[in-house]
């Protein structure tokens, strides 16, 4: 009960942000208004379930906004020159698998610590943006992105029917799929799920790469909103798409967590900076209070498991050797020591 | 002895990088370039030393890119009103100040420090820019520049403040209680509960003077702009997190020492001045201390796993 | 298990206590003009990349001190940095959903906001471009300055102070903005044109920020020892060459240009530390583009292209020089 409890408190959140903007931001509680959230937030809520990825297996990916810029980059490019609208889909979600891989590489196979790894792709992704674009827009695209960034279906923006889409694929390949599973073993506990005969090393690569694909198809809804390849996009969006995911339930020291639970922190996200524009508090001052609303609703939400037990942080975790393996099928079936 | 090989690696590194840049571009070895060398990295030495008492309690600290920008703007604000001496303490009591409400965070109600420090960054941010609106806060008297610009016979000050910081990080690390409890903390933090470590209060205690520490940075970086800038070193938490991973210092936690961060930060600086002086593009530099960042942690890993003997490896901590 | 619920309950609460102050902490930050919003009162939305920089509190003072005298509202929003197109389209978006009356829009790049603006005024609400200006003639009206000609004045000074010959280094802003792109060009072209004989050295695409500024500038001294003319494309960035030329004790044989006149390039204008500053009119494209919007919103003819001049000052000029329609009034808070 407690556990379902929890799974559901994203919801919860949701419906409290919903119900304190409702009177004192004009046009917020309307139809048009959860529309225009549901299209701002898709990108963000389809980076978010990559980064979710990598936090169950209990690592980081903070190079998601560099990345974002270079496949945005790529995928423009790629558009401009065969003028194929397909031809940006793959160019993006190619290039960001590629970023994907090396970060995998790195943290499964040479044993970098998963934020390091990431920096360090990061700084070069960024570089590799503006280098690639000459820094400045891409601009030139097929008119199939203005459709995708500003066209509705149902009266619902075309880019969030992407992100349901891609949020109800990785929920399925999450209760599903024996790799996805294998992720949260791992996460949960990596000396169990080795002894169980896990591929671990594998398992992380894998995450990372299915991450930086999922940036690659973000940002190819960014190039759509901005009808351009911007390389100095997504400053930011590692921390957005990290709070979100923890907003959604996801914990940071891995092992847990459900993606449309992320999404919905994506939501939650998206709907805090809507609320505040609508709102009109001063600038400044809306840093002041995302700031303190994220600290609140990850108190709100925060995992029983300290953070000191992050794999990102720790390798070492005298309790690993000791804990029962908890099989993936339990954890998501609620079977987890912590609740 | 073997550790001692390992320990050397980071300052065989900084050697590689000036010999090869000195071979293609000599004004490299210049003594104003070296100084200059030194003079840039001291300000991330300090932000590496703040950071370096976080990551060996298994803890980080990402918040003093913003949390610099606004112990500047209450620095200068204050050398403004009460002088230079109230403008420096000020800065510094900011950042601690700061510290303790993340010590808080982190060490009393449990909030991982990723998040408690990324939400301390962005309060930070709007605070920084409210209090100036939006605009750098110009004109502290004139004595302000002097730990940031001034020079003690041939030597800029700011090394020297870094050596100081340096000192003062070493003693509470290494020689004080406060040090031994971080680490063993960050080693297994359950055996620290059990020997009698009161785990929450040291955690409270490493993040206020981390926080104190980055404060001075920032007091330092105000100094050498002579203003109070609300956007003033926004990536140096990263570079603070790289430096610290590239002196070889495990941001696991429980070992490390502080010797390796300062090689860590002159490793940045080195390779940055490096680059400019080689007359790279900014894109090319980026990218190329990105793969550097990487590949120097990645040689790092393999070297300590080639040095310990088989016996000693655990098969369950090489694989992240 | 009951206790988890408990605290969980408390923290809820808590979390909507906090959620309600804040938003009723918006009420009285409105815009700071006009108050509450009265019937019939005309709502503008303004969009800008930045409020913490110099320049577009500058922007955000002639918006709203304009706005205050027609006794029109303005909400404010900024994106927080020009890299961050996305988040201000989604503004954008917002303020669209707010339904104003029409909108001021400082772009954070003039291609990237383009759909999101069209798609503005395809529901019936008038843009006015402001400074840097959306790329699409579907905007009721762009304000600006002429980026190209505040380079074109850099070069001209530096050309004709270094007597037409030497060598010199462009700090040329953060990568990828149309202005700083601009402000380069014309510096570029100006003097391949000329002053064939002043050799551009380096280039390099610094943040808007004095301590990389400073930092780079350094370098430079080391690698350029024979260096004598810096430009640089917005004073914080030229505050920082001059901090680092000054500490070097070059002053006088490296000359150092630079664009927008802050304070801080007042003051070093007046110690000479700084031989020119080209300029625009800031405060006064805020009020024209009130203006505008207010005319675009109720019908009145609008002008399609308002070029605010720029001017170069240097140490004499200032003097006589008359700062109220160039940047807002020290201590103002947007």
């Amino acid at each position: 009960m407690t556990r379902r409890l929890r799974e559901l408190m994203p919801l919860f959140i949701l419906a409290v942000a919903y119900l304190a903007f409702a009177p004192v931001s004009p046009g917020f509680a309307t139809a048009a208004n959860a529309a225009n959230i549901a299209g701002q937030v898709a990108p963000l809520a389809i980076v978010t379930v990559g980064q979710a990825l990598v936090l169950m297996t209990g690592g980081f990916d903070i190079s998601v906004g560099s990345v974002a810029a270079l496949t945005t980059v790529a995928g423009s490019l790629s558009a401009v020159a065969t003028g194929s609208f397909a031809s940006a889909v793959l160019a993006a979600v190619l290039a960001g698998a590629v970023c994907g891989a090396a970060n995998g590489f790195a943290v499964g196979y040479l044993g970098v610590q998963p934020v390091v790894a990431t920096l360090g792709m990061l700084m070069f992704a960024r570089g590799a943006a503006l280098l690639l674009s000459g820094s400045a827009p891409v601009v030139g695209l097929p008119d199939t992105f203005v459709s995708l960034g500003y066209g509705e279906w149902l009266g619902v923006p075309a880019a969030a029917w992407v992100a349901l889409a891609v949020v109800a694929l990785m929920e399925a390949f999450l209760v599903w799929s024996p790799t996805a599973r294998a992720v949260l073993a791992v996460g949960g506990n990596e000396t169990a799920a080795r002894l169980n005969g896990v591929p671990v090393r594998w398992t992380r690569f894998v995450a990372y790469l299915v991450c930086g694909a999922l940036v690659g198809l973000a940002a190819i809804i960014y190039a759509a909103r901005a009808n351009s390849g911007q390389p100095t996009l997504g400053e930011g969006l590692e921390l957005d798409s990290i709070a979100a995911a923890v907003i959604g339930g996801v914990s940071l020291a891995g092992g847990r967590g459900r993606m449309w639970g992320a999404a919905v922190g994506a939501v939650v996200v998206g709907m805090l900076a809507n609320g505040l524009n609508l709102a009109g508090l001063s600038p400044f001052l809306q840093d002041v209070a995302a700031g303190i609303t994220l600290l609140l609703a990850v108190w709100l939400q925060r995992a029983r498991t300290p953070f000191w037990r992050s794999r990102a942080f720790s390798t070492r975790d005298a309790r690993r050797e000791v804990r029962p393996l908890a099989l993936p099928a339990e954890r998501l079936a609620g079977n987890d020591e912590r609740s | 002895m073997r550790r001692r090989e390992a320990s050397l690696a980071p300052w065989l590194v900084i050697l590689l990088i000036a010999v090869v840049t000195a071979a293609i571009e000599p004004r490299f070895l210049q003594p104003g370039n070296l100084v200059n060398v030194l003079r840039h990295s001291a300000v991330l030495a300090v932000a590496a030393f703040a950071q370096t008492l976080v990551v060996v309690a298994g803890e980080i600290d990402l918040a003093a890119g913003s949390l610099v920008a606004l112990v500047s703007m209450v620095s200068v604000l204050a050398a403004k009103a009460s002088g230079t001496l109230a403008g420096y303490a000020a800065g510094v009591l900011t950042g601690a100040a700061a510290g303790a409400v993340n010590g808080l965070l982190v060490g009393r109600f449990q909030v991982s420090s990723f998040i408690a420090t990324v939400a301390m960054m962005s309060y930070a941010y709007g605070l920084a820019a409210y209090i100036g609106g939006g605009v750098p806060v110009e004109f502290p008297p004139d004595t302000f520049g002097w730990l940031g610009a001034g020079y003690l016979g041939p030597v800029p000050v700011p090394v020297v403040a870094a050596l100081g910081a340096f000192a003062f990080a070493y003693v509470l690390l290494h020689r004080a209680a406060l040090g031994r409890k971080l680490l063993l903390i960050g080693g297994n933090r359950r055996a620290a509960q059990l020997s009698g470590v009161d785990v929450a209060r040291s955690v409270f205690w490493g993040f206020v003077v981390a926080g104190a520490l980055v404060g001075f940075a920032g007091v330092m970086l105000a100094s050498k702009v002579h203003s109070g800038q609300p956007n003033l070193y926004p990536t140096l938490a990263f570079e603070a997190v790289g430096a610290v991973a590239i002196g070889g210092i495990p941001l696991t936690g429980g070992s490390g020492r502080l010797v390796q961060s300062l090689a860590g930060a002159l490793i940045m600086g080195t390779l940055e001045n490096a680059l400019t002086v080689l007359n790279f593009t900014s894109q090319v530099q980026q990218m190329v201390m990105g793969a550097v960042i990487v590949f120097a942690v990645a040689a790092n890993v393999a070297l300590s796993r080639g040095l310990r003997r088989p016996a000693e490896a655990r098969p369950g901590a090489l694989g992240t | 298990m009951t206790t988890v619920v408990r605290r969980g309950g408390t923290r809820l609460a808590l979390l909507l206590a906090a959620l309600l102050l804040a938003s009723c902490g918006a009420g009285p930050g409105t815009g700071g003009a006009g108050g509450g919003a009265s019937e019939g009162a005309l709502t503008i939305g303004v969009s800008v990349p930045d409020s913490t920089e110099a320049f577009w509190t500058s922007i955000a003072y002639g918006v709203e001190d304009e706005a205050k005298k027609k006794g029109v509202q303005v909400v404010l929003v900024s994106a927080g940095g020009d890299a961050n197109v996305d988040k201000q389209i989604s503004q954008i978006q917002d303020l669209v959903q707010r339904g104003v009356d029409a909108l001021i829009v400082g772009a954070t790049n003039g291609d990237g906001v383009v759909p999101v603006v069209e798609q503005a005024v395809a529901k019936g609400i008038p843009v006015i471009g402001l400074s840097s200006i959306p790329n699409t003639d579907k905007i009721a009206s762009a304000v600006g300055a002429d980026h190209y000609g505040m380079g074109k004045l850099q070069a001209e000074c530096l050309g004709k102070l270094l007597g037409g010959k030497g060598k010199v280094a462009m700090m040329a802003g953060p990568s990828g903005q149309s202005w700083a792109e601009e402000r380069a060009r014309g510096f570029k072209e100006t003097m391949a044109k000329e002053f064939p004989g002043v050799e551009i050295v380096a280039e390099n695409h610094t943040s808007d920020n004095r301590n990389a500024a400073t930092t780079l500038m350094e370098d430079w001294l080391q690698r350029f020892p024979d260096l004598n003319g810096v430009y640089s494309a917005s004073d914080d960035i030229g505050a920082g060459a001059v901090d680092a030329i000054k500490a070097a004790g070059k002053t006088g044989s490296i000359l150092i240009s630079s664009s927008n006149l802050s304070p801080i390039s007042e003051e070093y204008l007046k110690e000479g530390l700084l031989a020119c500053d080209s300029t625009q009119q800031i405060v006064l494209q805020g009020r024209v583009a009130v203006d505008q919007a207010v005319n675009a919103a109720t019908g009145q003819p609008v002008e399609k292209n308002v070029v605010t001049s720029v001017i170069l000052v240097d140490k004499d000029s200032l003097a006589t020089m008359d700062f109220s329609n160039i940047r807002a009034p020290e201590g103002w808070t947007p």
